[in-house]
């Protein structure tokens, strides 16, 4: 995949230039993390809500083929149709030949991220199709030629000036920046657009397999639209998100909205169950689901297995430290923040991505809040860990270690060495810390100040003001 | 769905899972009910409260009145609401409050979604319309939502086009969470459910443009409440 005109540091740098990105990333994580905190303080027993969330989607995850199947068998007794995209381009394929059935000119979309995550767009447009993205901030975004910045907020870089010149240019006239009359704006532009769609696509919070209905959470009544005007409705979805029963989708949707936004339900929460009935005369005459791997099953049974229990709520990027500083481009991937972190190499490898998992101060906020107790920050230590293994490390960051380690196990080496670099760095040294390093000491110094190395080490500190053996007295 | 197709991605899901193929798994009994203390002690005098308390934080009126009064509930939503025209729900329950003699007598032009017209024909109508009227099947007291039970002359573009939802909901059908719709609902999975179910709890919002809170993007803006007593 190649969304990223630059390098990870290419994009951090950008990112950190950005006035208009710092301060709205902060100023959303904060409305964003207030409202989870809030619910999570409501709720009382957070905990508890956390380890049955946890415990269902895992049981979900362990079982995922019988839970297609049934899934899968339903959504044909309601009169759906189903196809299975082991890759991106399949999916694609399957998308691209039911347009091509129908002889679809324009396409309306809910948010959705798998559809991100294999370029749909893209494609569909190549094909002729006129697609028209219709949350609020991905249309924003869609004018503006840009990705996603916050799995929940979009647009969240964008300011209103910006989106009152984007959409004036739709307008051909000049619109204020008030909110209502932009909001109005969108309204009437994209209801004509909804009422002309020959397909609506639309993501997938939630499958139930024991009834075949595909759940759709929304504010703006959008995925509504998208999914009840147009004659086809495809919707798309991730393998793994799916549950058995709607006894564990009311635990799974309540942990959802409260970790997204801090709301108990979203506005609307839509479940549907295969194409309209003889009886009905509204809704789409044509259901199609689409379940995606795209790497998803070279995840099981591995070391991160457990980030397949992720339920897209974006908590782990409001409470992310680095998130906060560098916002959602600057990971490149479809997928940002924390979990974007440890999933886009999973499913795009190293290769590309393997600075990622060291976008991460490990500090665990996100460990802590998140809803299905993903161990997001023990996994991104994983991914260092099978990075160095599988060579994705410098020669000098390889060399270094090694001597670390000689070193460490050495003491008498050990306390040569540290002598050795406290006399060696007093060129560099101005009261006490190293402000420009050499070469590799760069990377530390160009951010912040390194210490000088002490005088001694702490072995020999220790036995000169105990002045006994190595335990003391 | 070609057989072979799912066939290979079942069975690779089993492989990595370094095990045989599962068919007929069911979920285990989970030994815990996280939400039991949401509701103790509220009897369920109770629980319409904290539905109505929950729906005026989300700028949603309830208006709570015997069903003979319902023409006065639609009185006070006509003044605050300008309406000149309707679309409402083909469904006993809105025929059993004569909202068509009401809806005569406030002097607005109203049509029920009647599955005999011609589709394309109501939907240009609806599209048009300044109100959508419905009959919720439950109401969720913790989070202030209506569950609509869609299908037939109960048409999903009623509560989704119009700027202006009512929705009418007996208060005897109000239970504390989403936990008892899902048993509802699951009580009719064997007779298969209607294509769409909807919990709608509120206005339509959208805070994308720099968290501004702001209604009716794309769905309704305004939504009332009319509860009937009894």
């Amino acid at each position: 995949m190649s969304v990223q005109p630059l390098e990870f540091f290419g994009r951090v740098d950008k990112a950190l230039m950005d006035e208009q990105l710092r301060k709205a990333v902060p100023f959303t994580q904060d409305r964003l993390r207030g409202g989870r905190f809030q619910a999570a303080d409501e709720l009382g027993n957070v905990e508890e809500w956390r380890n049955l969330a946890a415990q269902i989607r895992m049981h979900t995850i362990e079982n995922l083929d019988s839970y297609l199947e049934q899934l899968t068998d339903n959504v044909e007794k309601n009169g759906g149709h189903v196809h299975f995209a082991p890759t991106a381009s399949d999916a694609v394929a399957h998308v691209l030949r039911i347009a091509k059935e129908k002889n679809a000119r324009s396409v309306v979309k809910s948010k959705s991220m798998v559809s991100e995550e294999i370029h749909l767009n893209k494609h569909l447009e190549a094909e002729g199709v006129r697609v028209i993205e219709s949350d609020l901030g991905e249309y924003i975004i869609q004018l503006a030629g840009e990705t996603p910045s916050h799995l929940i907020a979009p647009a969240i870089h964008k300011t209103r000036t910006q989106v009152a010149e984007l959409f004036s240019g739709v307008a051909g006239r000049t619109l204020s920046d008030a909110t209502a009359e932009l909001c109005q704006f969108a309204r009437e532009e994209l209801r004509r657009e909804f009422l002309e769609a020959d397909i609506g696509i639309s993501g997938c919070n939630f499958a139930v397999a024991e009834s075949g209905s595909i759940v759709l959470i929304s504010n703006e009544g959008n995925a509504r639209l998208t999914t009840t005007l147009p004659k086809v409705h495809i919707a798309i979805m991730g393998m793994e998100r799916l549950v058995p029963t709607w006894e564990e989708l009311d635990i799974v949707v309540s942990m959802l909205t409260r970790s997204a936004t801090g709301q108990k339900i979203s506005v609307y929460m839509t479940a549907m169950s295969g194409p309209r009935r003889p009886e009905d005369i509204d809704g789409p005459e044509e259901f199609h689901l689409i379940i995606l791997d795209n790497g998803r099953s070279d995840i099981l049974g591995t070391a991160y297995q457990e980030v397949l229990k992720c339920i897209r709520c974006g908590a782990c990027l409001n409470v992310c430290p680095v998130y906060r500083h560098i916002g959602g481009h600057a990971y490149g991937g479809v997928y940002s923040g924390p979990i974007g972190a440890v999933l886009t190499p999973l499913l795009e490898g190293y290769e590309e991505w393997k600075e990622l998992p060291y976008a991460s101060s490990l500090c665990g906020a996100c460990t802590e809040v998140c809803p299905v107790k993903i161990p997001l920050h023990d996994l991104l230590i994983e991914h260092r860990k099978d990075e160095v293994e599988n060579g994705f490390t410098s020669w000098q960051e390889k060399l270094a270690f090694k001597g670390f380690g000689y070193l460490t196990s050495h003491p008498f080496l050990y306390d040569k060495a540290v002598r050795a670099s406290h006399m060696a760095t007093g060129w560099l040294s101005n009261e006490g810390v190293i402000e420009t390093g050499p070469g590799p000491l760069a990377g530390w110094t160009n951010v912040r100040d390194l210490p000088r190395p002490a005088k001694q080490s702490f072995r020999e500190w220790w036995k000169n003001e105990k002045g006994g053996g190595p335990r003391g007295s | 769905m070609a057989a072979k197709e799912r066939e290979e991605f079942l069975n690779r899901i089993a492989g990595k899972l370094g095990r045989a193929r599962r068919s007929g798994v069911k979920p285990p009994r989970w030994d815990t009910k996280p939400y039991a203390h949401l509701h103790q002690g509220l009897d369920h005098e109770g629980l319409v409260q904290q539905f109505i308390g929950n729906l005026r934080t989300l700028q949603t009126e309830v208006l709570r009145v015997s069903p003979e009064d319902a023409g006065q509930a639609l009185d006070r939503i006509f003044e605050s609401a300008s309406v000149r025209s309707v679309v409402y729900w083909d469904d006993e329950r809105l025929h059993a409050i004569g909202l068509s003699r009401l809806l005569d007598e406030k002097g607005v032009v109203h049509r029920a979604w009647d599955t005999a017209v011609d589709e394309q024909e109501l939907r240009n109508y609806t599209v048009g319309v300044e109100m959508g009227i419905a009959y919720a099947e439950l109401g969720l007291s913790e989070t202030g939502s209506v569950m609509l039970w869609n299908g037939g002359g109960r048409g999903r573009l009623v509560s989704l086009l119009p700027p202006v939802f009512v929705v009418f909901l007996s208060e005897k059908t109000i239970v504390p969470r989403l936990t008892e719709a899902a048993e509802y609902i699951r009580e009719k999975v064997p007779a298969r459910l209607p294509a769409c179910v909807n919990f709608i709890t509120g206005p339509s919002r959208t805070g994308d443009i720099e968290m501004d809170l702001a209604f009716g993007v794309h769905g309704p803006g305004k939504v009332y409440v009319i509860l009937l007593k009894g």
